[in-house]
């Protein structure tokens, strides 16, 4: 479904990628695991179109997409959970979700309403958060608008970044069940970039380590969440996480 | 290394332009008998003032043709050299010292606007040259300055006038000041206030007002309270004459009022309509004065297809003033001009009776002009003390 | 005259001067929201405005009304064209680039009406043509017909937009492009169209507001700048990129204004509205509104 083949991308003139080759499958949850700095998010802004590559492909159902706007790319079918949720801080819960169905063409009221009521569903808190205004949300909730409103643009291809990020464990276990749940109800196939390796691990299928802007590491999730040096960067050692 | 040789090579080479291009303008031309008489004459022909601008350009010019072809100075031909004044303070003085690096000039027109002709000031008394100006501030000819020439009345014969015209003609005693808040709008209150109390009258009322002003509610509100049956105004634009006779209207203000110049401008009858008919204002030039201004109205009009206003007329008056002083002085240095200046008498101009006293005010009279269904009709004259 | 006539009259001129303000702000603000752009070429589209309306209505070739159907587009097309040469080249660019070409953009506007209708005040005739006064006096307060077009028409477009932002999801997206431009584009909403309507639309309201005063003022390639200095004073008082604020702002200023002129000196009145500003700075920088949307998200 989603393919890059050895991209490079840089800020200016800092070369940030160098050489990224990842794949994901229709209806698999990847996820990309790698430290702070290590291009993760570069990564998803390059598949979004927010930056373009220097080098290599992007292709997405085998058609290159790495020279569109992010705006093409969003009517594509690829919906972007960005770091930080980059909920509209001055509209309500409602108006965002509306929002979220902006690359659809011709959505008739009727959809859209049985859509939000949808997002009601699979997120009860929000109902009562409808007409609450963006800012005035905790994490949590905001982290839960943001999926909701990615999963209005009806996505082909679900890209997350790191959704577990300032979220207290049990907000994390609910997120990610979430996540376990829009991919098997729904069939959505979602990238996820991560540093909690466990729990990102424990609803992928497959995943991929990213450092200094290179994949150095890709497999299984169960084989990853056995391997070394995995365990030892992200699974206590130098680094802790929540 | 090459870059700086390049540099050096250019500086000599704008130096040696720059040396050889002053010389060029230096030396006196041609044959001092029968050649030319420069007039140096700083017009706006950029920025705000060109309307202006052309009208003193037009006047000087029509000017100097009838000179011309009545024979000239002593033989010698009139030309006028023209320097964009670019409707600025810094402009002006640009332009004079240009005017003043060619010698053969021998006086030289000013512009207009007061402020610009005290930037000059400095200039002109280093220069030692005859400038003549149709900036009205009292101050530009009371400053010590010997070489600067006015060819139309100063405010403080305006302000004469207006009193005089207001309580002598109008009978109107209690009377409002209203007046911008520049230079000029200060210094016409300061001079109607001290006009008014020789005629034994003390202002009701003293407003300034910004220029630009759009509505004018709180003056006329004040004028209201005031009980004042009479208005003098120093108003610098003309558009805020229009919007202030328009809403004394609406507001159902009757008041008897006599202005500066502005009053009677065509933006503010434009936009005021009737509602500035019966109106007074004062006028250095008016067509029907005499006989001299009805000789250059026609003229004008032939020539350029309009009718001309203050600012031909006094640069028209002060070509043939110039030149009557050239032909009287026994030479052209600037000196002798000066004092054959100084000795004109009962010299007949567009606007009025030139005779020069020793600050250089040539005029010591006003006409006042009503608004009579927009046509503008001359009153009387009013001689002033200077 | 009573003094509640006299009150009432000064009241009925700050609101329409304060009307104008609003107008003129408002554009500021759209613009500043949706792109970060301090534009100080706002002032000039109400010249820009009443000239494009001077020389449709000109001559009277074309139905006064018609004519200024046709101003208000060619104010769109000016829009356009402004967008896609003062912001658009920019837009990548920091903060000051954007902004100091909205100042050559404003001195470029006035010395090109400056350069083709002359230095010559020019007059337009009111939005209704009435014998006599141009108004109607009631209880002792003149309303001037004009005053009360400009009163109707910024209440009737302060509504409007209000309209428009709140229940229009079109509204809805040009706030969000204003809110935060590459989340919006992740969504799928073309921004450049959305900016491009907002520079658009305030050119518009710009132009309008220099068509309705037209009449009252003279037409002049200046007629702006005052006008841009009081609307970005309203606009800081009432809290900078707020709606609200800039037109609470602005119609506070013009009322402000008109009482201060009446009641304490005609001279000061237009270092009332910087006494205001300053006031304001000093007391409360963020204006009467700026206080909301919080950097939380
Ligand atoms: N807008 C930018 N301009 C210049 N450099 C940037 C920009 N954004 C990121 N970088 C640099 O690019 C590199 C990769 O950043 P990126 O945000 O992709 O890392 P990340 O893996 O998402 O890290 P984190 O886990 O901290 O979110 C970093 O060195 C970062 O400093
Ligand atoms: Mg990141």
């Amino acid at each position: 479904m989603l393919k890059l083949d050895n991209v490079h991308a840089a800020y200016d003139s800092v070369v940030v990628l160098r050489g990224v080759s990842l794949q994901v499958n229709q209806g698999e949850i990847v996820c990309l695991l790698g430290a702070n700095g290590a291009g993760k998010t570069t990564t998803l802004r390059l598949i979004s179109g927010l930056i373009h590559p220097l080098q290599g492909k992007v292709c997405l159902e085998d058609k290159p997409i790495h020279h569109l706007s992010p705006e093409a790319i969003a009517r594509l079918g690829v919906a972007h959970v960005p770091e930080g949720r980059r909920i509209f801080p001055g509209l309500t819960v409602r108006e965002n979700l509306i929002l979220g169905a902006s690359n659809r063409r011709r959505v008739n009221k009727v959809e859209l309403t049985s859509d939000i009521k949808k997002m009601f569903e699979i997120f009860p808190d929000l109902e009562k958060l409808q007409n609450a205004l963006g800012w005035t949300l905790s994490g949590g909730q905001q982290q839960m608008l943001a999926i909701a409103r990615s999963l209005m643009a009806h996505p082909k291809i679900l890209l997350m970044d790191e959704p577990s990020l300032g979220l207290g464990p049990i907000v994390v276990q609910q997120v990610f069940s979430v996540i376990k749940q829009i991919n098997e109800t729904m069939g959505t196939t979602v990238l996820v970039v991560e540093q909690n390796a466990v729990i990102a691990l424990s609803v992928a299928s497959r995943g991929y380590v990213i450092e200094n802007g290179r994949i150095v590491l890709e497999g299984k999730a169960s084989d990853l969440l056995n391997n070394t040096e995995v365990r030892e960067a992200y699974l206590g050692g130098r680094r802790t996480c929540i | 290394m090459n870059k700086r040789l390049a540099l050096l090579v250019a500086a000599v080479m704008v130096l040696t332009l720059f040396i050889t291009g002053c010389g060029k303008t230096s030396k006196s031309s041609g044959d001092k008998a029968t050649a030319p008489i420069k007039i140096g004459h700083i017009v706006h022909m950029t920025g705000s003032a060109v309307e202006a601008g052309g009208e003193e350009k037009n006047g000087a010019i029509l000017a100097v043709e009838e000179i011309n072809a009545a024979g000239g100075i002593n033989g010698r031909k009139l030309i006028l050299v023209q320097e964009d004044g670019q409707s600025s303070n810094v402009g002006v003085v640009q332009a004079f010292h240009k005017l003043l690096e060619d010698k053969d000039i021998a006086v030289i027109i000013g512009p207009s606007p007061s402020t610009q002709i005290a930037a000059m000031l400095p200039t002109i008394n280093d220069a030692k040259i005859p400038v003549a100006t149709g900036g009205t501030n009292y101050g530009l000819t009371h400053s010590g300055c010997q070489w600067l020439f006015r060819f139309r009345p100063h405010d403080g014969m305006s302000a004469q006038a207006m009193a005089s015209f207001m309580v002598n003609d109008l009978k109107q005693k209690k009377v409002a000041i209203v007046h911008s808040t520049d230079a000029f709008g200060n210094g016409g209150r300061d001079l109607a206030v001290a006009a008014l109390k020789k005629l034994g009258v003390t202002p009701v009322l003293d407003l300034g007002y910004n220029n630009d002003e759009k509505d004018f509610t709180a003056v006329i509100n004040a004028l209201k309270k005031s009980g004042a049956t009479g208005m003098i105004t120093y108003m610098t634009f003309s558009p805020d004459v229009g919007i202030l006779a328009k809403q004394i209207k609406q507001q159902g203000l009757k008041i008897n009022w006599i202005g500066s110049a502005s009053v009677t401008a065509t933006p503010a009858r434009q936009l005021a309509g009737e509602a500035l008919y019966g109106t007074y204002a004062v006028a250095d030039y008016h067509p029907d004065a005499n006989d001299k201004a009805k000789k250059f109205a026609d003229a004008y009009k032939a020539k350029f297809g309009k009718d001309p206003d203050f600012y031909s007329s006094w640069t028209y008056d002060a070509v043939y003033v110039f030149a009557e002083a050239m032909k009287k002085a026994p030479d052209l240095k600037p000196e002798s001009i000066r004092q054959a200046l100084l000795n004109i008498r009962g010299f007949q101009g567009a606007e009025g009776i030139y005779n020069f006293d020793q600050n250089g005010d040539g005029l010591d009279q006003y006409n006042v002009v009503q608004n009579v269904n927009d046509v503008i009709k001359l009153v009387k004259t009013i001689k002033a003390q200077r | 005259m009573s003094t509640l006539s006299l009150i009432g009259q000064i009241l009925f001129a700050g609101l329409a001067i304060g009307g104008v303000y609003t107008l003129v702000a408002l554009g500021i603000v759209l613009i500043y929201r949706a792109t970060n752009v301090v534009n100080f070429a706002q002032g000039d589209f109400t010249m820009l405005g009443a000239y494009v309306l001077f020389a449709l209505s000109n001559g009277e070739k074309i139905n006064f009304f018609v004519a200024f159907l046709l101003a208000l587009v060619v104010m769109a097309v000016l829009g356009l064209l402004f967008e896609l040469g003062v912001y658009y080249p920019l837009r990548n660019r920091s903060f000051l680039p954007v902004v100091i070409a909205t100042i050559g953009a404003s001195i470029m506007f006035q010395n090109g009406a400056l350069a083709i209708f002359g230095p010559m005040p020019q007059k337009v005739r009111p939005v209704i043509y009435a014998s006599g006064n141009g108004g109607i006096t009631l209880g002792g307060v003149f309303f001037d017909y004009q005053y009360i077009v400009i009163l109707v028409v910024t209440l009737a477009l302060v509504l409007l937009q209000y309209l428009f932002f709140e229940y229009t999801v079109l509204g809805k997206k040009m706030q969000a492009t204003s809110q935060d431009k590459d989340m919006a584009r992740m969504l799928g909403i073309p921004v450049s169209i959305m900016i491009a309507l907002t520079y658009i639309y305030s050119t518009v309201i710009g132009g309008l507001s220099g068509m309705l005063v037209a009449p009252i003022f003279f037409v002049t390639h200046k007629m702006g700048v005052m006008l841009g200095l009081k609307a970005f004073a309203a606009t800081i008082c009432g809290g900078f990129g707020d709606v609200r604020g800039a037109i609470l702002g602005g119609l506070a200023l013009g009322v402000i204004e008109s009482f201060g002129a009446a009641f304490i000196s005609t001279v000061y009145k237009d270092a009332f509205s910087l006494l205001l500003l300053l006031l304001f700075l000093l007391i409360r920088p963020q204006g009467i509104f700026g206080e909301k949307v919080a950097e939380k998200a």
